[in-house]
């Protein structure tokens, strides 16, 4: 029951009280009726002063999205090529036809849902029990986190790709080769191997986000009740037990932040395979997003990108709808 | 105050804050000022503010507010394109070839071909700026690809310069590995083929349209076309002097062997000249071998990019537009282009000084004008989607996951999608 519905219930209960009651007790009930309206009152005018406050963050989520989307709808339809759209023309459902006829594409697709489900994956796999371990009590615990939060959450993906195409340079003089060549391993072929390409993209991007997202298990960890565990250590449930029955369904809703921002940053991957791979070797780390850019915006076909871009956003939002359903099933399940 | 009244103020106070940052993207032309002249170029400002410094020094009173942008040539063109459908185009821009039927046909680009710096422009650099008749763009200079090669490493195998076939190079880079050298001949991953484009300039020199323009124009297939070259390209990997890992080296990490004294042959340009020398290796840059013995040399290459005006200025702007111009195309203009940009001159009224170890190339390409460059046949819209695609294809025929034919087939595909 919402405080309001409470608010109301109560004053439903008051009312027939006043009938039955006499004069000197309906000036009571009279004042209080006044009193919870003043409080009502006071509430809307509270609640106005919130949405003031959100209109600027509404303003500026309504001119940079929401508008650039409403526009992207109406160019998909077009053959707008970026210049004037006073020149465009109406060629309906031309450029969504189009999508599905260009391979560089699909491959472009396929590799975006294995980047987004193998990052989000390995993430949650690898920063829960790394918030949980953080979470403990040992020495240079403070410095560890700060280690984890600044060396593997701040720098730019875009640039992070600039670095590791050195590191895994397929040539015997890159770095991890390097080392291998003093171990007597040949040269490893990196970024020139489709499936270790992809590979060597995704281990990058687990390793640059892992830290972040124990960041945020780590607040959430915070949050639980230091007595549950006492009680449990009490029960003699061990380490493991209470990982299972208290630190996991308790975290839930932490999960279900963590997962939401990695799908939809996964789905929208573009900086690190770009500066890493380009694309290659051939189309094998090629993303939605590059597609967008080099085969709508960069060949001056905006009609086409907008129409990807459309149906990319489509996607997304069922894929991040099935999310919150699982979560929010999963925490009513452990609830 | 009361306590509302302050709050509706502070909301009102954060809106004008959230709200200021979005109206303050000015306009691209500087429109209250005449004197200040706008710039939006495809290099950095280091390398254009000394050209800028001495404009400025000569037309006492006009200042020039440079920008640029990030991501090479396609991330230039891009936010050229941006900028243009956002009404923020500057006073004066570099043209792209490869955008220019775009930007004159919706009315960005001022027409030059009266102007009398227009003069000065080579017929080469001329011709790539003209649209039916007239010119929209003033390509002062011109760049052509060379194989830059390591002199030391080549005597190895008891050569000192890079053969005239390619066979020769073939045969030239299998000693070079007999010899001990491990890198013979490297190409980045996406510059891979690069001299194909020489082949088809001189086997189009002989046709009367070129055969990409008969390629864009419907009249021939990248299947019918390329295949033979791709397929004689292909033949470093049957031979074995060059490795797949090519797939996965960027322009910079091939450079970087090159310039590390471990790498002997790879596809460069005047732009590398100062980088191999602070690297204090021996070298110069040689032709690129054509397909048969007395075809006439042709090289990956083409007119620069020329300056555009904003067709939209007028008034004392346009006129200082003009003399900036006016400026570039001068003689201290070109000298500082040269030196600071390390673009090469190719102007009438302008013999620039070519650093020895380039001199091969320029007599060879330059000088001739016997240059192409495979993209400005193809169809304006989805030209940089579809060189893409060229390079994703023979990324794939490196890994040996498709035949040259095969890459040419998708290429045909890619085209269909884009037309």
């Amino acid at each position: 029951m919402s405080a309001t519905q409470a608010t109301s219930a109560t004053a439903a209960a008051i009312m027939p009280a006043t009938a039955a009651a006499g004069p000197l007790d309906a000036h009571v009930v009279d004042a209080e009726a006044i009193h919870l309206k003043a409080r009502r009152r006071r509430n809307l005018m509270e609640n106005l002063t919130s949405v003031k406050f959100l209109l600027p963050l509404l303003a500026v989520y309504i001119v940079i999205i929401l508008i650039p989307f409403l526009q992207s709808i109406v160019f998909s339809l077009t053959d707008y090529d970026g210049y004037d759209f006073a020149n465009a023309t109406f060629v309906g459902a031309a450029n969504y036809a189009a999508i599905f006829s260009d391979k560089t594409l699909l491959a472009g697709l396929g590799f975006t849902l294995l980047y987004t489900i193998a990052t989000t994956v390995l993430i949650t796999a690898i920063a829960l029990p790394l918030a949980v371990t953080l979470n403990r009590k040992f020495f240079g615990r403070n410095f560890a986190r700060s280690l984890f939060f600044f060396f593997f959450s701040v720098p730019s993906m875009a640039v992070l790709g600039l670095v590791w195409q050195y590191i895994f340079s397929p040539l015997g003089t890159g770095a991890v080769n390097t080392l291998l060549g003093r171990l007597g391993v040949s040269p490893v072929p990196w970024l020139s191997d489709p499936a270790l390409a992809k590979f060597c993209v995704i281990f990058i991007a687990v390793w640059a986000q892992v830290g972040w997202h124990a960041t945020l298990y780590l607040a959430y960890l915070q949050a639980i009740p230091a007595d549950l565990y006492e009680q449990a250590s009490v029960d003699g449930a061990t380490r493991g037990q209470q990982f299972v029955h208290i630190t996991l369904p308790q975290m839930v809703p932490a999960m279900g932040v963590s997962i939401f921002m990695l799908l939809t940053g996964g789905l929208k991957v573009y900086d690190l395979p770009f500066t890493l791979t380009n694309g290659g070797p051939g189309n094998a780390t090629y993303t939605v997003t590059q597609s967008i850019i080099v085969t709508g915006i960069g060949s001056g076909r905006y009609g086409v990108g907008s129409a990807l871009g459309v149906m990319f956003f489509l996607c997304c939002v069922i894929l991040v709808a099935l999310q919150q359903v699982v979560t929010s099933l999963i925490e009513k399940r452990l609830s | 105050m009361k306590l509302h009244n302050m709050k509706t103020v502070i909301a009102a106070a954060a809106a004008v804050a959230m709200l200021a940052p979005l109206a303050a993207c000015g306009s691209g032309s500087a429109a209250g000022d005449e004197n200040t002249l706008t710039f939006f170029a495809n290099n950095t400002q280091d390398v254009y503010q000394p050209v800028i410094d001495a404009f400025e020094k000569a037309n006492p009173g006009v200042k020039v507010k440079f920008s640029t942008t990030n991501g090479s040539q396609a991330g230039y063109q891009q936010t050229l394109q941006t900028r243009i459908s956002g009404g923020q185009l500057a006073d004066v821009y570099v043209a792209p070839p490869e955008q220019l039927n775009d930007l004159v046909k919706n009315g960005v680009a001022k027409d030059l071909t009266d102007e009398s710096f227009m003069d000065r422009i080579g017929d080469t650099n001329k011709a790539q700026s003209t649209i039916d008749g007239k010119v929209y763009s003033m390509s002062v200079t011109a760049w052509t690809n060379a194989y830059a090669y390591n002199k030391d490493l080549l005597a190895k195998a008891g050569y000192d310069s890079i053969p005239e076939t390619w066979d020769e190079f073939i045969d030239m880079l299998k000693a070079l590995k007999n010899a001990g050298v491990d890198k013979p001949y490297l190409e980045p991953k996406a510059g891979l083929g690069a001299l194909v484009e020489g082949w088809i300039g001189y086997d189009s020199s002989k046709q009367s349209k070129s055969i990409d323009q008969q390629i864009g124009d419907g009249d021939s297939t990248f299947a019918k076309s390329y295949t033979k070259y791709y397929k004689e390209w292909a033949k470093l990997f049957d031979a074995g002097v060059m490795g797949s890992e090519v797939t996965g080296l960027a322009d910079d990490q091939v450079r970087s062997e090159f310039a590390a004294g471990r790498l002997a042959v790879m596809p460069s340009g005047y732009w590398d000249v100062n980088t191999f020398k602070d690297a204090g290796i021996n070298f110069a840059f040689g032709r690129m071998p054509m397909l048969h013995k007395g075809d006439t040399p042709y090289a990956p290459g083409s007119a620069d990019s020329g300056y555009a005006i904003n067709a939209k200025i007028d008034g004392k702007k346009l006129e200082n537009a003009e003399k900036f111009l006016d400026f570039l195309s001068s003689k201290e203009g070109l000298k500082l282009i040269q030196d600071n940009i390390g673009l090469i001159p190719a102007t009438k009224n302008y013999t620039p000084e070519i650093d020895k170890t380039f001199s091969e190339p320029y007599d060879l390409y330059l000088k001739t004008g016997h240059v192409y460059l495979n993209t400005l046949g193809w169809p304006t819209s989805g030209r940089s989607a579809l060189r893409a695609e060229t390079f994703a294809q023979l990324q794939q025929v490196a890994l040996g996951s498709i035949t040259p034919a095969q890459a040419t087939a998708n290429l045909d595909a890619k085209l269909k999608t884009l037309s």
